[in-house]
């Protein structure tokens, strides 16, 4: 027999008590803006001084900035590490803007690997030199392209073996799929892991603090990957589900020709709403949204769409979106990391001239 | 140029049957592209799987199996051969698709026999006493390297299409089997259960977050301006 507790669900719906008392009945859990006058305070970030034990994320920061497979991993890491632990996030150069990322991304140290070029060989060498030196319990990496290879490489370097693909981790059992993904292997997890992308949730708690740790010092011998360069690809040619930058074109563009120029001198692929490819104006291979193409891009300009709920489908996963549209109460204003009210039509042509 | 390529035994993700990991198939056709039928190995420590036999229905004239336990580890085996055959090239598929897939063997090999290693290779040519590797990313990016000689290059899935399956040239494959070296494997303490699908994660972004910079009917030029400088600071260089 299980018997209700009155008080305490009434405390449960509680939502503030000055200036006076709030409950929130319906249990959305929605915010509130804070009383008129009350300063607003950041949280103080978690320092943890003297760890009880260490964990590495190996982060891959392509162009010097965190993308979600990197939070993901640190954050991997950071549920691996609990309270008392310290993630020590081992990164190449980041930018400027990026190093309190870490710290919000649960990571408490930094070891900036300085590695000028793709040099796997040499980063292998020293993350396994940095294991040595710091002896974390686990090394958590992106099981991407270049970090699966990392990973690979630290993995035979150290003669340990690497659970690749991690899809499902907690403190005491890590899951993976094996055998053509026929079954999963379960283990308790093992010093090197990979994590596949959108597997792990990213740490979302109060910012830590992350503090700079010294670069281990290996002696660099000569690799046998003699060169490397990365060649120019062309932004039209990619598949539109993998483009990095998309531009596309809604109600408010009129001119086409001049959008795809725009496209192409920005860099970007270029797609379309629902409503240009039912017109005829743009193919419908361009189609960004629930009958279209599902995006997996970083950065997404939209220009005069509204943002109906079938397109916002298609940028759900889409980090970073900028809306140009002349109503203000449109649904991807909202949705808009940057968002202008303005004519479509006219800012294609100034951002055409500035190019 | 002598090549050897790797072949583990497949199994069909749905059916569980033995079948050729297709990255495996697709490594033989870029051997093929690179060197006469006659100068290209196959290469498999384990038992006689059909799906390593298979592999001679497209395209390979030549197949040593090495004999051992399939649970045993195949690492010593394939190196005394590879020590033995001294290829200049050896060839693998990016990950397995039957065992434990973690696509490590390589780099164990690549380690143990202190040869350069390159992943998810696309095109492969030789380039004087070097290899010249076209390398595949994501986001259709691509990246050249110079690889030195002998090296082992793993395949990836955008790599030319494999060979169709021609039933006679199987037939005549040539099967050199030899014993392997027993090895233990290394400790792996996996409890094995059926393969659960999990819900990947939802980027939270489908939820009108924090608000966004807004801007009210800028001049055209201001309002451009603000675009490349919020593009430039999210994309990739």
């Amino acid at each position: 027999m299980i018997r209700r507790d009155p008080r305490a669900e009434r405390d449960a719906m509680v939502v503030s008590r000055t200036p006076r008392l709030r409950l929130d009945r319906t249990h959305r859990g929605g915010t509130l803006l804070a009383p008129a006058g009350a300063p607003v305070t950041a949280p103080t970030p978690i320092h943890i001084a003297e760890p009880t034990f260490l964990e590495f994320a190996v982060i891959e920061a392509a162009g010097g900035a965190l993308n979600r497979h990197d939070r993901q991993v640190i954050g991997a890491a950071r549920t691996l590490a609990g309270r008392d632990a310290a993630v020590v996030v081992l990164t190449p150069p980041l930018a400027a803007q990026a190093p309190d990322a870490i710290g919000t991304a649960g990571g408490d140290r930094t070891i900036t690997l300085p590695t000028p070029t793709y040099d796997p060989e040499r980063n292998a060498q020293l993350i396994a030199q940095a294991i040595i030196d710091h002896a974390p319990r686990h090394v958590v990496f992106p099981e991407s392209a270049d970090g699966g290879d990392l990973a690979r490489r630290v993995a035979a370097l150290t003669d340990a073996v690497l659970f690749a693909g991690a899809e499902s981790l907690t403190p005491t059992q890590v899951i993976r799929p094996a055998q053509a993904g026929r079954v999963e292997l379960r283990a308790t997890p093992p010093r090197l892991i990979s994590i596949a992308p959108d597997r792990i949730a990213p740490y979302h708690g109060t910012p830590h603090a992350a503090d700079p740790l010294p670069a281990p010092d290996v002696a660099a011998t000569p690799g046998g990957i003699r060169a490397a360069t990365t060649l120019a690809v062309d932004a039209a040619t990619i598949p539109l589900d993998q483009a990095p930058l998309v531009i596309a074109a809604g109600n408010g563009v009129t001119d086409f020709a001049g959008f795809l120029d725009l496209a192409r001198a920005l860099g970007a692929t270029p797609g379309a709403s629902r409503v240009v490819c039912d017109a005829g104006a743009l193919p419908r291979a361009l189609q960004v949204g629930a009958s279209g193409t599902v995006l997996n891009a970083e950065c997404y300009i939209a220009l005069g769409i509204s943002g109906a709920p079938q397109h916002l489908q298609g940028i759900g996963t889409v980090e970073h979106i900028v809306a140009i549209n002349t109503d203000l109460h449109a649904a991807i204003i909202a949705r808009a990391g940057l968002a202008i009210i303005a004519d479509a039509q006219d800012v294609m042509q100034a951002l055409r001239a500035m190019l | 140029m002598n090549i050897i390529v790797l072949l583990s035994a497949g199994r069909d993700p749905h059916a569980g049957t033995p079948r050729p990991v297709p990255v495996e198939l697709q490594a033989i056709a870029l051997a093929l592209r690179l060197a006469p039928a006659t100068t290209i190995t196959g290469l498999h420590a384990g038992e006689p799987d059909p799906s390593v036999l298979d592999a001679l229905g497209h395209g390979l004239t030549t197949l040593t199996l090495l004999l051992t336990n399939p649970a045993n580890d195949p690492l010593a085996a394939l190196a005394a051969e590879i020590d033995r055959a001294r290829p200049d090239l050896v060839l693998a598929g990016r990950r397995g698709r039957g065992g434990t897939d973690s696509g490590l063997l390589p780099y164990r090999l690549a380690r143990a026999r202190a040869m350069p290693i390159a992943a998810d290779a696309i095109a492969i040519e030789p380039d004087g006493n070097d290899l010249a590797i076209l390398q595949s990313l994501p986001r259709g990016a691509r990246r050249r390297l110079t690889l030195a000689r002998p090296a082992i290059v793993t395949i990836h899935e955008a790599a030319p299409p494999a060979r169709a399956f021609a039933y006679r040239a199987r037939r005549n494959g040539t099967i050199h089997e030899k014993p392997g070296i027993p090895a233990p494997s290394p400790t792996d303490n996996h409890e094995i259960r059926p393969y659960r699908q999990r819900p990947r994660l939802i980027a939270e972004t489908t939820q009108p977050t924090t608000a966004g910079h807004l801007m009210l009917a800028p001049t055209p030029e201001t309002a451009a301006a603000a675009v490349l400088a919020y593009v430039e600071q999210f994309r990739r260089r």
